[in-house]
């Protein structure tokens, strides 16, 4: 979708600014963010494309005005009301007023290093030969669906080069909507002043990673 | 990044800039690479993540791997710094 996660080459936002001791939480209350987000996440309810599309759900205004771990937990809202775990009733009262959906798997603490390490593989084995070969000239798609992508905006309808095949992967796009993983070939694709045209920074290439069907043979 | 990630990385600012201003998003790290280096961008828009190798500094020439791992920062190793010159170390 177009949200306001999309933001490659907006202005406006001012300089990055590093902190010196770069603190992980800027408030109490972002730790526990992290640890309920984690733990809802092990419920294996939803997908992390599923997560990240509640994400990138949020009103742009919203957003774009809220920290990094409010962003997480107002998606989380979502995810647990749309799964059945809270109910909008219990999120306003802040108290549990019925039994909800039982999570399939529930975190417990001596179980969080072994999950952390674990991760969420999403290589995928597929049967299927690369349909694009290291080199090939390829167009991006051009489409803005209101659904999940990782297509960026500012990489669509652009004519990029394959440098190479990356093996296939969970196709996110319907992962995120329940649509199963239907895994794709994965390119890093590279654009040589394609994407920024004219007074782009000379010299500079960008690549991304695309899934086979976001490409199209030139 | 491995592990969670500091604020600016995640940041808009950072996240709108780096695409197309990489320079300039280097600079505010105190970073001014010279005009006839190249830079590329990897948008990391699937599941690959990407390691960076620091450039070898000048004068490091002879240096064992222990010397060298002294002069590689976590700047270093997420993009946003060079590595120490040895005499820098000092």
């Amino acid at each position: 979708m177009n949200g306001p996660h999309d933001l490659g080459g907006l202005h406006g936002f001012g300089p990055v600014a590093p902190e010196v001791n770069e603190p992980y939480f800027h408030a109490e209350w972002e730790k526990r963010a992290l640890g309920v987000t984690l733990s809802c996440g092990a419920f294996g309810a939803w997908t992390i494309d599923e997560s990240r599309h509640a994400r990138e759900n949020i009103p742009p205004a919203t957003y774009l005005a809220a920290s990094y771990y409010e962003i997480w937990i107002r998606a989380l809202e979502t995810l647990l009301q749309r799964h059945g775990f809270v109910s909008g009733a219990e999120l306003a009262q802040g108290r549990m007023l019925e039994k909800g959906t039982p999570p399939k798997r529930v975190l417990t603490a001596e179980m969080v290093p072994a999950v952390l390490a674990r991760g969420g593989p999403c290589d995928r084995p597929l049967d299927t030969a690369p349909r694009f070969a290291a080199g090939a000239h390829v167009r991006t798609r051009n489409f803005n669906p209101a659904t999940h992508t990782r297509l960026p905006r500012y990489a669509r309808g652009k004519i990029g080069v394959v440098e190479t095949v990356q093996g296939a992967f969970v196709f996110p796009d319907d992962s995120a909507h329940g649509k199963g993983e239907n895994p794709q070939w994965v390119y890093p694709v590279v654009f040589d002043g394609e994407i920024w045209g004219e007074g782009a920074a000379p010299g500079l290439t960008v690549s991304i990673d695309a899934w086979e069907s976001y490409l199209e043979p030139v | 990044m491995l592990g969670l990630p500091a604020v600016w990385y995640k940041a808009p600012d950072c996240r709108a800039s780096a695409v197309m201003d990489p320079r300039g998003v280097l600079e505010e790290f105190g970073v001014t690479l010279p005009e006839d280096r190249k830079v590329r961008v990897w948008d990391s828009t699937a599941e690959l993540r990407y390691l960076v190798v620091p450039a070898r500094p000048a004068g490091s020439e002879g240096l064992d791997q222990e010397a060298l791992a002294d002069l590689v920062t976590r700047d270093a190793m997420i993009g946003t710094g060079l590595a120490l010159s040895p005499e820098g170390r000092t």
